[in-house]
């Protein structure tokens, strides 16, 4: 058990770094491209495309991740101005709204990643790519934040505020 | 006591189920979503259609058009269609290949579309509408013209008469990439915005568009020559949900069918007659269109169409298989 935890907790960082390289790269992809265009060389065919679908796969790399350092956004102004019991439950009620959302998500996604996958579709665009490669993403990324809010619930903790002591819920 | 209870009962019923029936009678109101907004060339030529159907469906049918990519985006349009999200889908199945491959049918067609409703060319592709997509398709909208090459130099021809684009960087779509490649040239994806920037800064020797909606582009000041005659031709067509259709009544099929049929023949006019005018226009401003030689004109054409079926039928064999000899009868002789 304590061995799949570390691997649990390897994955969860290991995507964070992933998603870190992905922005890298594209960063130097979309420079490259301005570069060569105005030097009147060849720019790569795809630059667009494969922008767009960075976005969705790093988006949903640092999520679970971002879920664990309580990197999400959330309306402090809103939880300033509220009685420190009002603020346990409305972080009660936003933990469920997340868990539920995420769980809904990640089924959904499921569903339409295997009927892409089932019916053989395609995304063509400057690249061919199946579309379930869209929905996958979102099955890992989604299903790994239900997990990290469940781990939050379990373990009684807020799911803003991480300085907040663990006896707040 | 005129009535029994029962008889009472039985009466209410008969009275309720004429006001269940009575709406199922009244018009309906079908929602179509096209793949362009409102102001591009083939969008804004179908609101005749639009206006057809709902001058003739008075009380019967009519359809509310609510707009282009702003309302769902281009790419998602048949998804939200097989979901029933719309009613209709107005659009250019090239952007549809790797859901729908069947649309390069139409693409890569030699016939019209009053032959495919004869021949039951446009019949076949209804099992391919149904299954993949969910829908019945109402018509093969606009068609006829197709993708020409632009050029900012003067066209070579190889020696079997076809262009030669060796050493040339042609902007496309993912349309016609197999096409560009295929006489040599490089294709280059650029989208449409960023066209006029990569012939100001020579990215770019040429491109491959639809023979309508050139001076749009606005870069007539660098493309100077264009290759004739066009090959292939749009694969536009109008569907509509297959559950909403079903429900329809007769009398509102045969409006939506009736029309379109009529609508065919009109849009092919019209477009050809844009595109004459366009040229003309071009031609006054010194652009030159450069016309293939008459014998070597069925090769071109041959050329083009078999690299559609190709690609087509690398993707869905057995459908390529069954619609080549309807909508290509010349290729299957």
């Amino acid at each position: 058990m304590k061995r799949l935890v570390q691997y649990y907790d390897g994955l969860i960082a290991g995507l964070a770094v992933l998603a870190g390289s992905i922005i890298a790269s594209v960063c130097l992809l979309i420079v490259y491209d301005v570069v060569a265009r105005n030097l009147g060389m060849q720019p790569p065919d795809s630059t667009v495309a494969l922008t767009e679908y960075a976005m969705l796969y790093f988006t949903m790399a640092a999520a679970p991740w971002l879920v664990r350092e309580r990197g999400h956004i959330a309306v402090e102004v809103l939880q300033q101005r509220c009685s420190p019991a009002t603020r346990r439950w409305l972080q009660r009620l936003a933990l469920v709204v997340c868990l539920l959302t995420s769980a809904a998500v990640t089924v959904l996604a499921a569903v339409l990643a295997f009927e892409a996958s089932r019916r053989g579709e395609l995304e063509i665009r400057s690249l061919a790519v199946p579309r379930a490669a869209l929905f996958a993403p979102l099955v890992v990324g989604f299903g790994l934040m239900t997990t990290e809010f469940a781990r939050l619930a379990w373990r009684g903790e807020a799911v803003t505020q991480p300085d907040l002591p663990q006896s707040a819920l | 006591m005129l009535l029994t209870v029962s008889a009472r009962a039985r009466l209410a019923i008969a009275l309720l189920s004429l006001l269940w029936w009575l709406p199922v009678r009244a018009e309906t109101t079908l929602t179509v979503v096209s793949s362009w907004d409102a102001r591009q060339n083939f969008t804004a030529h179908f609101l005749n259609y639009v206006d057809a159907v709902n001058a003739a469906g008075k009380g019967i049918v009519q359809i509310d058009f609510r707009g282009g990519p702003e309302v769902i985006p281009q790419r998602q349009l048949l998804y939200a269609l097989r979901r029933g999200v719309i009613d209709m889908a107005f659009g250019g199945m090239t952007y549809y290949r790797g859901l729908l491959p069947e649309g390069d049918a139409m693409f890569a067609a030699t016939i019209t579309p009053a032959v495919a409703r004869q021949n039951g060319a446009l019949a076949a592709l209804q099992p391919y509408w149904a299954e993949r997509i969910n829908a019945h398709l109402i018509g093969w909208m606009q068609s006829g013209i197709g993708p020409h090459i632009y050029l900012t130099e003067p066209p070579r021809f190889a020696a079997n008469g076809l262009p030669d684009l060796s050493g040339l960087k042609i902007r496309t779509s993912p349309t016609n990439v197999e096409l560009i490649k295929a006489l040599g040239g490089r294709a280059v994806q650029i989208a449409v915005k960023e066209v006029y920037t990569a012939f100001q800064r020579g990215t770019v020797d040429g491109l491959a568009w639809p023979t309508i909606g050139f001076p749009d582009l606005g870069i007539d000041e660098f493309v100077h020559y264009r290759v004739d005659p066009d090959v292939l031709q749009l694969a536009i067509t109008l569907q509509i949900n297959l559950d909403t259709w079903n429900a329809l009544s007769p009398a509102a099929r045969n409006i939506l069918t009736e029309q379109a049929i009529l609508y065919e023949a009109r849009s092919r006019r019209d477009l050809f007659a844009i595109t004459a005018r366009e040229l003309e226009a071009l031609e006054q401003a010194g652009f030159t269109s450069v016309t293939l030689p008459a014998a070597a004109q069925p090769r071109w054409r041959e050329f083009a169409h078999e690299l559609v079926w190709q690609r087509f039928a690398a993707r869905a064999p057995e459908s390529a298989a069954r619609l080549k000899p309807l909508f290509y009868p010349e290729g299957s002789q």
